[in-house]
């Protein structure tokens, strides 16, 4: 009786697994309407028919390990060939050094410095509230880039991203996230496609592939 | 010398229940540390930096099922041959503790749906910079109640014609 429930148990496990494999692009045009709203950072070519948006944080280990190991060859791979866009937006919960990282980059972006200050960010992780990402290494990360320090400093502290990262958090919630990073594919006709978590570059491509022809 | 843990194996039920908590409880823990992905596409992918906390839940895995099936057993022989002894509960909160409970990822979990913040949401974030030390002082931990286990645990004792005879200490 004993090995009968054990069986039943797991012969449920797997069916509840099996049910949790749902690779249909949902078709979800005002997610996807409202995951394109306003001007976040893009990279990629304007024709491109998906695009990915990403939700992380700075400060987030999992997302400091899918940057170093899989971030580049999408971007090579998907982004230099055309056929998708990378969006990054801020989804800042590991505490105020996330949100002070996230203001420096967009600071750095005024110079048009955003990416190469997002990847002097993850190249630099460290654990989590540990200070690598306090002020003092912020200003440092951008006087590293060459950026003009008073402009940087002013747009750092003038607290005018507060707004941006606030809707992108708001965003991130409303869109159902659940870990960092997030990535949203939205392909033709809005239909969206959800990676949660540091998935491998391959699961990207798998499912734009699914994306352009359905 | 009989040995209440290997003497637990020749047992086909609790056998098959160590396989089952060992495929649930090592799905839950790779899926925790993002080695398994069930959506959009069943996945399963090992970063180059990743192979010694895959092994580390690898084992985690298994003496957790080890010591939660060698326990469940102990509390029903000790029941049943009227032994009174503790040994199993403390396999039991040994697994419940160290490898049945990985709380501290659920909470910047938590913390992300806006469930938790302020210190709670704090600790958790602080204890995912720490998870390769609490995973190796979980194994410890199970490692000791298995020794625990084997030490003054129970086997079953059985006679040709009568069956079970008596529950009885069997490493001494």
């Amino acid at each position: 009786m004993g090995a009968g429930l054990v069986l039943l148990v797991v012969l449920l496990a797997t069916y509840g697994g099996w049910r949790l494999i749902t690779p249909a692009p949902t078709p979800g045009s005002s997610l996807a309407t409202s995951l394109l709203t306003g001007s976040p950072p893009k990279l990629g070519s304007a024709n491109a028919s998906v695009t990915i948006v990403e939700f992380g944080d700075y400060q987030c280990p999992t997302c400091g390990d899918w940057y170093r190991t899989q971030e580049a060859s999408l971007i090579q791979n998907l982004v230099d060939r055309g056929k998708a866009n990378f969006v990054w937006r801020d989804f800042d919960f590991f505490g105020p050094d996330s949100i002070s990282a996230s203001e420096a980059a967009y600071a750095a972006g005024e110079q048009g410095k955003f990416w190469q200050y997002h990847d002097l960010l993850f190249q630099n992780q460290r654990a989590p509230n540990s200070g690598w990402a306090g002020r003092q290494n912020l200003v440092k990360f951008a006087e590293q880039l060459g950026l003009d320090m008073t402009r940087f400093d002013q747009a750092l502290n003038s607290g005018k991203y507060d707004s941006l990262i606030n809707s992108n958090h708001s965003l991130g919630v409303q869109a159902g996230i659940t870990e960092t990073p997030t990535f949203f594919l939205i392909g033709p006709g809005g239909k969206v496609v959800t990676i949660a978590g540091g998935q491998p570059e391959s699961v990207f491509e798998q499912a734009i592939a699914r994306l352009t022809s359905a | 010398m009989p040995s209440p843990v290997l003497d637990t194996f020749r047992d086909t039920e609790y056998a098959i229940l160590a396989t089952s908590i060992l495929i649930a409880y090592g799905a839950m823990l790779l899926f925790l540390d993002q080695f398994l992905f069930f959506a959009p596409y069943f996945t399963f992918y090992v970063p180059f930096n990743g192979a010694g906390d895959l092994a580390l839940d690898a084992v985690l895995a298994a003496l957790t099922s080890l010591v939660l099936t060698i326990s469940i057993r102990q509390m029903l022989l000790q029941r049943a041959g009227g032994v009174v002894s503790k040994t199993w509960a403390l396999g039991i909160i040994a697994a419940v503790v160290a490898g049945a409970c990985p709380c501290y990822y659920l909470i910047p979990l938590l913390a992300i749906a806006g469930a938790v913040g302020g210190t709670l949401g704090a600790v958790g974030i602080l204890l995912t910079g720490f998870q390769t030390p609490i995973k190796v002082a979980a194994t410890l931990l199970l490692i000791f109640a298995i020794y625990r286990l084997n030490k003054f645990g129970v086997c079953k004792t059985r006679t040709a014609s009568q069956g079970v005879k008596q529950n009885q200490p069997c490493s001494r």
